[in-house]
This record gives structure tokens, C-alpha cells and sequence, in this order.
């Protein structure tokens, strides 16, 4: 993955100053970050630091109290959730979120449905596109008139990302991806999302497996009580004591 | 006899499994039963009363015409009874449904007075088969009109764009609208189709049975009786179970009393409750996430 020159490129999705309090609990407070095509941006931070509530208003689930969602130059936030898919926002979730009483092949075609409505003019090549997605999850041998619950959990966690991609999306919100999978599961994390940058998507994940997010972003924010304390390359954060303090713990996945 | 018995059992049945059907789909997208359904036969009867007998319009055209305004409806009820409440507690849901039943009810009766009225046939007069029994078209009519009608429904949620669209928002509204699913219109088509497949029953009923304001709450009564025989939550099984509850009523009422017609349908409501509370097509009781 190449580095990128950020200051001769416009940001795809630019969160500028949101906030978000419910009732006392400030969720997100004056959040900014920019993210740019092709780019992983790591948003990290100790559980209930506010990042599920950050996807949750990019994605209209919230809206924000205060502050700008703009993407490709266009402010987003008062528009409704099935429009900002539609322009190109998808997400994925902690416990995978797939119709159950449909089969797999139905649960892929939501994301060519979301394609279709998006007017991306390839999409003839629809089923080439989804062969190589769906070894890059490692999902070839799945019978696909099967139904989900077939599927094991980390390969329900690769289907909604193979859903979201077969969109062509702009931005791919990734909730802890990694979660609860194995190290083999995880190298299958690591193709799809190898796959979106090769597309130009920006991804934005949230992670707790701290080696996953230090080897694959470029640069991350650091959340904590709504806050950022901190924004920068990995290396940089790594060494910020305010970060060390917060999160880290001195350990390197504080979580687990 | 038998024949003729069977014959009226299976169109009344298949009246409630439409019925049935209705409610099962809204209760598949929203989580909570309809309990204005009944409402939804009594008006689409009177619907068709107002095209066919006072605008003298043919029974087909009536039937239809019916039926589209029906859809309407629904989308009226859904946006003012539902859409307010939609992220309210599922009792509040309830107790707007019965509130819109009651509007309905009462409503009907100030647009169309007390006396009970009737529509024209869809196939006047009847045959006799196998010697003695007396067949009238009228219930053949019902029960293919209503197959054929049950058919389209099938492949209309099964094969198409609308109802795959209608069956991703039934199992998660939120997933759905973040796949670019625009939730509001999934649910109004639920509610339009569900109305408009119990307000066609209206039109093919009253000339049996005769409309009256308040015709909506047995017939409600007895639709639920079959989603609960069928499954809950099944489609197959509303119109199974809307089958039985039809065959019980016209078996029950001929041997045994017509007076204990309802109390028979409840019976049987009460043993498959005993001995299979999930119904028979109810693989487990289905809990919505």
C-alpha cells in the first residue's frame, strides 16, 4: 500500500466539528478528520470512546447535534439514511447483520441491488466482480442458495463486507472487522480491504486488534470519552503518552 | 351435502387465509399484529358496495376498482397509524390499531348507515354435482379469484424487485435502509398490498354473508385464530390455517350447531395451542431482533 500525498488530493468524506450528546454523555465532541480515496483511516479508542456513534452519523442512523458530514464537497448531513447509502456510504457491523431467513445468494444481491440504484454504469461485469470477492473472503466453496446460518461467524463478517463492496461504494465503514475471527479469517480481512483501496474506496475501521490497525493504516484518530486526543501516522500514536495513558495501557492489544 | 358443504367451507376459508395473509405480512414488517385487519374486509366490501350498487358499476370492475383503493387505504393507515409510532413500544402500536379499527368501524357506519347492504354476484347461480349437492358459482368464483390472487402475491414477494425489497425491510428495517432500501415506501407497499388482498375478501363475501360496520372484528377474529393454527408468522400457514377454520365452520355449523360455530373455531384454537403452540407451519416461534 502506498502512501499518499494528501495535500494535492480532495478528501472523499470530511467530518468537520460534529457533536453528539445524549442527554449528559457527551458522544462525540467537535470530531474532525478528513478521509481520501484509497486510504485506511483508523479510528481507535477504548470501548464506549464513542466510534460505533461516529458511523452512526456518518451513516443518518444519528443525526448530528452540531457540525458537518460533507462528502465529495457536498454537506450530507440532513440527508436520509437509504439516500447516503445510495451516494455511496456503506457499512459493515460488530455481529454481522444478514437477512436470516434469506439465502446467501439473496443477502449478496442487496449490495448489487444498492449498485444498481447507484447507477454505476459496470455492473455488467456484476459476476466477475463477485467471483473475485468472494475468494478474496475465501467464501468459493459456499453453496450459495444456502441459508445464512450455514455460515460460520467470520464468514457472516466477510459476506457484509463482500455485500457492501458489490455496492462500489465511496466510503466502507468497517465495525471491528476482526473480531472474534482467527488468524486465517483475518488474512481474509486483510484481501477485502486490500481490494477497496485498489478500488479508490476510503475505509474507515474500527479496531481493537491494535496489530492489525497499526500494520494497515495510515494514519488514525484516537477517541476517548467523545474526545480526540489524539490524530496521526501510527508510529506517532504509539509513542503519544496521552494515548498510552487512555488505551494502550502499555500493552499492545489492551483490549484482549 | 358433503360436496356442498366442502365447496362453501374452502371459499370462506380461503377468504380468511387472505385475510390472515395480510396480517401476517404487516406483522412480518413491523413486528406487531394488525388488529384493524378485520376493518380492512368490512371497508373494502363497502367500497365495492359504493361502485358497484350506487355508482352501477360492474361487479369485476368493482371488485378491482375496490380492492386498488383498498392499497390506499393502507397507505393512509400506515402513515397515521403506524409511522407515528414507529419506534414506540409495540402495546402503543396495538392500541393505535384498535383506535384506527374503531375510526373504520364508525366511520362506515356514518358514510353508509347501519343496514346491512350486498354486492352483486361475481357468477350468478349453480350446478349440481354428484347428484345432490347444490354448488352455487359464486364459491367457485371465490376460491379461484383468491387462489389466483394468492398466486401473484407469491411471486410477487418471491420473484420480484418490490417484494424482495419488502421481505429485506420485514427482517431488519435498519440493515435494509443502509443497503439504500428507502424504509418508508417498503413499509407502505406492505401495508398497501396487505390491504388491499383483505379488502378484495369484502367484495367476494357480501353477497353471502351481507356487509355490516361490524362485520370487521369476528372476521378479524377468526383470520388470527388461523395465523395461529397455521404458524405464526407464516404465509403458507394463514392460508392453511384459514382453510381449516373455513372447513371447521361450515362442517361445525351443519353437524353440530350453527349457534356454536365461533366456539368450535375457538376449540380448535385451544387444542393446537395445547399440543402445537408454534402451529403447523411454525418451526419455532420466531422472535423478531
Amino acid at each position: 500500500m502506498t502512501s499518499i500525498s494528501n495535500t494535492q488530493k480532495q478528501p472523499v468524506l470530511k467530518l468537520i466539528n460534529v457533536c453528539k450528546r445524549f442527554g449528559g454523555v457527551v458522544a462525540a465532541n467537535e470530531i474532525s478528520f478528513e478521509l481520501y480515496a484509497g486510504e485506511i483511516f483508523g479510528l481507535i479508542g477504548p470501548n464506549g470512546s464513542g466510534k460505533t456513534t461516529l458511523i452512526n452519523l456518518i451513516t443518518g442512523i444519528y443525526s448530528v447535534d452540531s457540525g458537518s458530514i460533507v462528502l465529495d464537497g457536498k454537506n450530507i448531513v440532513r440527508m436520509p439514511i437509504h439516500n447516503r447509502a445510495r451516494v455511496g456510504i456503506v457499512r459493515t457491523f460488530q455481529h454481522p447483520r444478514l437477512l436470516g431467513r434469506c439465502d446467501i445468494r439473496a443477502n449478496i444481491s442487496l449490495g448489487k441491488d444498492l449498485a444498481d440504484k447507484r447507477k454505476i454504469p459496470d455492473t455488467d461485469k456484476y459476476q466477475e466482480r463477485m467471483g473475485v470477492l468472494l475468494e478474496a473472503a475465501g467464501l468459493t466453496n459456499v453453496d450459495l442458495s444456502d441459508s445464512i446460518e450455514k455460515l460460520s461467524y467470520g464468514q457472516q463478517k466477510m459476506l457484509e463486507i463482500v455485500r457492501a463492496l458489490l455496492s462500489k461504494p465511496k466510503v466502507l465503514l468497517l465495525d471491528e472487522p476482526a473480531a472474534g475471527l482467527n488468524r486465517k479469517e483475518m488474512s481474509y480481512i486483510i484481501n477485502l480491504i486490500d481490494f477497496a483501496v485498489k478500488e479508490d474506496i476510503c475505509v474507515l475501521l474500527i479496531e481493537h486488534a491494535m496489530d492489525l490497525v497499526m500494520s494497515i493504516c495510515q494514519r488514525l484518530t484516537v477517541l476517548n470519552f467523545g474526545q480526540q486526543i489524539a490524530s496521526g501516522i501510527p508510529s506517532e500514536i504509539q509513542e503519544n503518552p496521552a494515548v498510552i495513558k487512555a488505551y494502550l495501557g502499555g500493552s499492545r492489544n489492551a483490549e484482549n | 351435502m358433503n360436496l356442498q358443504l366442502l365447496v362453501s367451507g374452502v371459499s370462506t376459508g380461503v377468504v380468511y387465509g387472505l385475510i390472515a395473509m395480510g396480517m401476517v405480512l404487516i406483522f412480518r414488517a413491523v413486528g406487531v399484529m394488525n388488529f384493524a385487519q378485520g376493518e380492512f374486509l368490512m371497508f373494502g366490501g363497502y367500497l365495492c358496495y359504493t361502485l358497484n350498487r350506487l355508482l352501477h358499476l360492474p361487479i369485476g370492475l368493482s371488485l378491482i376498482l375496490a380492492s386498488l383503493l383498498m392499497g390506499a387505504v393502507g397507505v393512509i393507515f400506515m402513515r397515521t397509524s403506524y409511522w407515528p409510532l414507529r419506534n414506540a413500544q409495540a402495546r402503543a402500536i396495538i392500541v393505535s390499531a384498535m383506535g384506527a379499527s374503531i375510526v373504520l368501524k364508525e366511520g362506515a357506519r356514518l358514510i353508509w348507515g347501519s343496514i346491512p347492504v350486498t354486492v352483486e354476484r361475481v357468477v350468478n347461480g349453480s350446478t349440481t354435482l354428484a347428484g345432490s349437492a347444490v354448488v352455487q358459482w359464486q364459491y367457485v368464483a371465490i376460491i379461484v379469484i383468491s387462489a389466483m390472487i394468492m398466486a401473484l402475491v407469491y411471486l410477487l414477494l418471491e420473484k420480484t424487485f418490490i417484494g424482495h425489497i419488502m421481505q429485506a425491510t420485514a427482517q431488519d428495517q435498519y440493515m435494509a435502509s443502509l443497503v439504500g432500501i428507502p424504509v418508508i415506501m417498503s413499509i407502505g407497499l406492505t401495508f398497501a398490498l396487505s390491504a388491499f388482498l383483505t379488502g378484495i375478501g369484502g367484495g367476494l363475501l357480501a353477497p353471502l354473508f351481507f356487509l355490516n360496520n361490524t362485520m370487521g372484528a369476528t372476521a378479524g377474529a377468526k383470520a388470527f385464530a388461523a395465523i395461529v393454527i397455521g404458524g405464526f408468522g407464516s404465509v403458507q400457514g394463514a392460508i392453511i390455517g384459514g382453510l381449516i377454520v373455513g372447513l371447521v365452520e361450515a362442517f361445525g355449523g351443519a353437524y353440530i350447531s350453527t349457534t356454536y360455530q365461533l366456539v368450535l373455531i375457538y376449540v380448535m384454537l385451544v387444542l393446537v395451542l395445547m399440543f402445537r403452540p408454534q402451529g403447523i407451519f411454525g418451526g419455532k416461534i420466531q422472535e423478531k431482533a
